[in-house]
């Protein structure tokens, strides 16, 4: 969630801690949308209930994945479509965009080696890049929404934060950054292991303390503070890239990312919905049409398309892991769009509580 | 979900065939692919994994079209480990010793700390009478392993060694791994191995 929300007001409030102005419920924006329910199951992991808990949820990965992971991925589709004035203002987007992605994907499959690849490391590199960019859109957002009007440079502390765990990913993840760079020849050591290691470090505490040393400036300055959730969505966000990455529970930290998105995306387009001239239909009515769609279209995509490939003669794993990567990377496009706050529905959704 | 609030613009013909191009291919694909499933796999996956194929001409015994999945995704994925594990242990069934070792390599590039690929990586040196690599490998990976496969890497190990000509550190390990869990191959090992190191000492003693 990329918001562009400097045009925003800057209201003024006092300087306590809060949770923030919820746009469902502080429970539920905290938890889901915040990401508080991931930091539980992290604290499960590690302390001495990893067992019990991956044993308890292993055998429903599958499912989790596909209501909450395939889900989203659908659900930025569903918004593009669905969005009021997207396609008058996104036209390439809406119309022409489509095409160039079944050309890459039909030109990558076809040549796996040479494109196929290509196309896996870039989204693996960008993957990062994303959630980094939603918590930090999402984060801001709770932020304006909860009174504290940021500095350009406290503005940018945030967006560090964000971004750290995302540069955590590309020191010492696997096929991506460093990795990728030096083709595993240069950094495959074990002391060229600690170094990364190192910076994992030292980026997962600039994830926790920047955010915080913004909190205390704030405080200090006696002005409205980060409200709980935009602190917690900063940390979370460091805690599925570093922690659940070395912890070998990266699949769950893709349910908690898409589970934050999903309920976002559909306070926006229920928002969207309710808003208009006409509608006689209540919020879980067009809650349960947005997920309904963004279910089906995310199984269709993920788990039927790769076999119209396999249909045409390519092989499984390059139709699956290609179409994976596609699908990836046209709902980070897509994301960069959709969540501009220009001063349209989505700006007044945002700010409709201020 | 509702229709659009703005209907698409009239302008543009161009983008307007692209986008009806785009859907009527990916409505057709989405219909083939529901064919195929239906109609090939008789189900419907709650996931689909690049390797399902690969794993499915394993279990059909199609080992030649198995491995050729697996290079297919060890391609388009160099950074998963998955596929050179799998492909490793199909290679090691085959007795293509080089080819598996080289694909627990590769797999060890990847996690450096696998004590599961270190000791797959050691039967394949085991295989190819490189004992001395096998012994260093199964070393590096004991520490690393699950209490649980800690009896099956000292037996490993002691077999390693054994076959190396070293029948003391042999019975050390193979009586390591009897300590840990009751172990019938290790207990057979170290009996072989003690009526080995027993001839050896006396062909040892025979001699002028």
């Amino acid at each position: 969630v990329t918001t562009a929300v400097s045009a925003l007001p800057a209201p003024v409030g006092a300087p306590t801690l809060r949770v923030g102005r919820a746009f469902v419920h502080p429970a539920f924006d905290l938890f889901i949308i915040g990401g508080g329910l991931s930091l539980i199951f992290t604290v499960l992991l590690l302390a001495g209930t990893r067992e019990p808990v991956l044993q308890v949820l292993t055998p429903w990965l599958a499912l989790l994945v596909l209501l909450s992971n395939s889900s989203h991925f659908a659900a930025s589709t569903v918004r593009l479509y669905t969005k009021p004035d997207a396609p008058r203002e996104l036209r390439f987007l809406v119309m022409g965009f489509p095409l160039v992605v079944l050309g890459v994907l039909t030109a990558a499959i076809a040549f796996p080696e040479r494109l196929g690849s290509a196309l896996m490391t870039l989204y693996l590199t960008w993957s990062p890049f994303h959630y980094s960019a939603q918590a930090y859109g999402l984060a801001l957002m709770y932020s304006y929404r909860s009174g504290c009007a940021l500095e350009a440079g406290e503005k940018r502390a945030l967006r560090l934060a964000c971004l750290a765990p995302f540069f955590a990913v590309l020191a010492a993840g696997r096929g991506v950054g460093l990795d990728w760079l030096s083709s595993g020849g240069l950094l495959a050591g074990p002391s060229a292991d600690s170094a990364r290691l190192w910076l994992v470090t030292l980026f997962g505490w600039v994830t926790v303390g920047v955010p915080l040393g913004v909190f205390l400036r704030l405080l200090w300055a006696r002005r409205t503070t980060l409200p709980l959730i935009s602190l917690c969505v900063v940390v979370s966000n460091g805690v599925w890239l570093i922690a659940l990455n070395r912890l070998d529970a990266f699949a769950y930290a893709t349910i908690f990312h898409g589970l934050q998105y999903l309920a976002i995306v559909s306070i926006f387009h229920v928002k969207d919905r309710l808003r208009e001239p006409g509608n006689r239909r209540g919020w879980a009515w067009h809650t349960a049409g947005f997920y309904l769609a963004c279910l089906g279209l995310g199984y269709l995509l993920f788990q039927v398309w790769p076999f119209a490939y396999v249909l045409l003669g390519f092989g499984l794993a390059e139709s699956a892991l290609l179409v994976t990567a596609i699908i990836n990377l046209h709902h980070f496009i897509v994301d960069a769009y959709i969540w501009k706050l220009r001063q349209d529905a989505n700006y007044r959704i945002v700010t409709d509580a201020v | 979900v509702s229709s659009p609030a703005t209907p698409l613009p009239k302008e543009g013909p161009l983008l307007r065939y692209c986008f009806f191009f785009s859907v009527a291919v990916l409505f057709w694909s989405f219909v083939g692919g529901l064919v195929y499933l239906l109609a090939v796999q008789r189900s419907l996956p709650l996931q689909v994994d690049g390797l399902d194929e690969a794993r499915r001409r394993v279990a059909r015994k199609d080992l030649k079209g198995a491995l050729r999945e697996y290079r297919s995704f060890t391609h388009v994925s160099p950074f998963e480990i998955r596929g050179f594990q799998e492909m490793g242990e199909i290679l090691l069934q085959e007795r293509r010793y080089d080819e598996a070792a080289a694909a627990f390599e590769a797999a060890l590039r990847i996690r450096r700390q696998s004590a599961v690929t270190l000791a797959r990586l050691a039967d394949a040196r085991v295989a190819q009478g490189r004992y001395a690599d096998a012994i260093a490998l199964y070393e590096t990976a004991l520490p690393l392993a699950a209490e649980k496969a800690r009896p099956d890497l000292h037996n490993d190990l002691g077999r390693a060694y054994a076959l190396d000509g070293d029948f003391e550190r042999a019975i050390q390990e193979f009586s390591a791994a009897l300590a840990l869990a009751p172990h019938k191959e290790a207990a057979a090992n170290r009996e072989r191995a003690m009526a080995d190191r027993a001839r050896v000492v006396r062909s040892a003693e025979a001699a002028p």
